[in-house]
């Protein structure tokens, strides 16, 4: 098999497994826009399957029967489950959020301790955490077109979220001013504590929701398989869970090293 | 009935949902089914953008129950039957669109020549 068609093998499974007669790329296009709405994996199974029996019985393509995939599927109306919205999706980042801004804390207030001064909270740690913040606001704010432009058009997401990290830098180099002079210890201390809190309310909300455990079956498919997508979806949630305690990690012992 | 003389999609879009109901009124039926009906019917080729939107919002309006059954070699099909609130909304709106077509076939042609002509055509 040549690599291209492995590679197409790969990228279409899901595709090819509940509407094998539909064009790929059709297919693919109608099931990420059903994602999108937030419609649940079951309904966008038995969507696909209809679709693919009707192009098998009419012997026409989809796109000469049904037209344009994401209005084809925008234009069935099918309700939007909350756990598989992207506001739901996104609302579950909140606690990789807390650890977010505790890893800063941590990671400022280590560094001056190791150079044996007290954490200066200046105005461009002010405004850096206000980007951050501005910039997370607007995505749960405006979950669908964020997650659209990161889906079609992943340079736009890529030159946008460079921008920000510009800004940030750019920021950084240019305000100086010490607003508070916090004693690095307790700051370190405190930086710690949130960071242990949002890895625990993280666990918590994985084990009461299973947001990710949504896989898209063919109606008639029988219920085998959803075990081993479960168990991936699982390990892949903690993965994400351990990302910012493990980078913090990472980054504390490079300072350690840097300043010793 | 050609394609070349196809219904105005105005006029079939006013319609279809009523068509639509009627070719469930005989019995659990699929979309591709349902679309050679209409075509046999001289209604000319529904699109299935067209038709299966049509479905899914009898299905969330209750006017239908579905249920998925093996094709013979093929895959699957969704049936489609009639609940007693689609038998209903096909009684009246049946009723409705009868008197609204009477109403605009004697509007446009009060004389009936219109009528006449077609129908002499027809026999030839």
């Amino acid at each position: 098999m040549k690599r291209s068609e492995r590679l197409a093998a790969r990228r279409y499974t899901l595709e090819r497994e509940v509407a094998p007669h539909v064009e790929e790329e059709w297919a693919e296009a109608m099931l990420l826009e059903l994602r999108l709405l937030g419609v649940d994996g079951a309904r966008i199974g038995a969507a696909l399957a209809e679709v693919d029996s009707h192009c098998v019985e009419s012997g026409q393509s989809a796109q000469d029967a049904f037209g344009d995939p994401v209005a084809y599927a925008r234009s069935l109306g099918l309700p939007a489950t909350d756990d598989a919205s992207p506001r739901a999706l996104l609302s579950a980042t909140l606690p990789i959020a807390t650890q977010v801004i505790a890893m800063f804390l941590l990671l400022w207030s280590f560094t001056d301790w190791r150079e044996g001064r007290p954490l200066e909270i200046t105005t461009e740690h002010l405004a850096v955490a206000a980007i951050v913040l501005v910039q997370m606001a607007a995505v749960v704010r405006w979950p669908d077109p964020a997650l659209r432009t990161i889906v079609r058009r992943p340079v736009l997401a890529w030159i946008s979220l460079m921008a920000g990290i510009a800004a940030v830098v750019g920021v950084y180099a240019l305000l100086t001013t010490v607003v508070w002079r916090l004693p690095a210890v307790p700051a370190m201390v405190a930086g710690a504590v949130v960071l242990v809190a949002g890895v625990v309310a993280d666990l918590v909300r994985q084990r009461s929701t299973h947001p990710a455990d949504d896989p898209v079956v063919a109606p008639l498919a029988p219920a085998a398989g959803t075990a081993s997508s479960q168990a991936l979806a699982r390990t892949l949630g903690r993965a994400v869970t351990w990302q910012v305690p493990m980078a913090t990690a990472a980054l504390l012992a490079t300072t350690w090293w840097m300043t010793s | 009935m050609t394609p070349d003389d196809a219904w105005p999609s105005d006029w079939l879009r006013g319609v279809l949902e009523l068509c639509v109901l009627r070719t469930l009124a005989d019995g659990p039926t699929y979309g591709y089914a349902i679309a050679v009906q209409l075509a046999e019917n001289g209604l000319g080729a529904v699109k299935g953008g067209t038709l299966y939107p049509l479905l899914s919002r009898f299905e969330s309006a209750g006017l239908v129950t579905v249920e998925w059954r093996a094709g013979e070699g093929g895959p699957g099909r969704k049936y489609y039957r009639l609940t007693d609130a689609g038998h209903s909304e096909l009684r009246d709106g049946a009723a409705r669109w009868a008197s609204f077509a009477d109403l605009t076939a004697t509007f446009v042609d009060p004389t009936g020549a219109a009528t006449r002509t077609s129908t002499t055509e027809t026999a030839r």
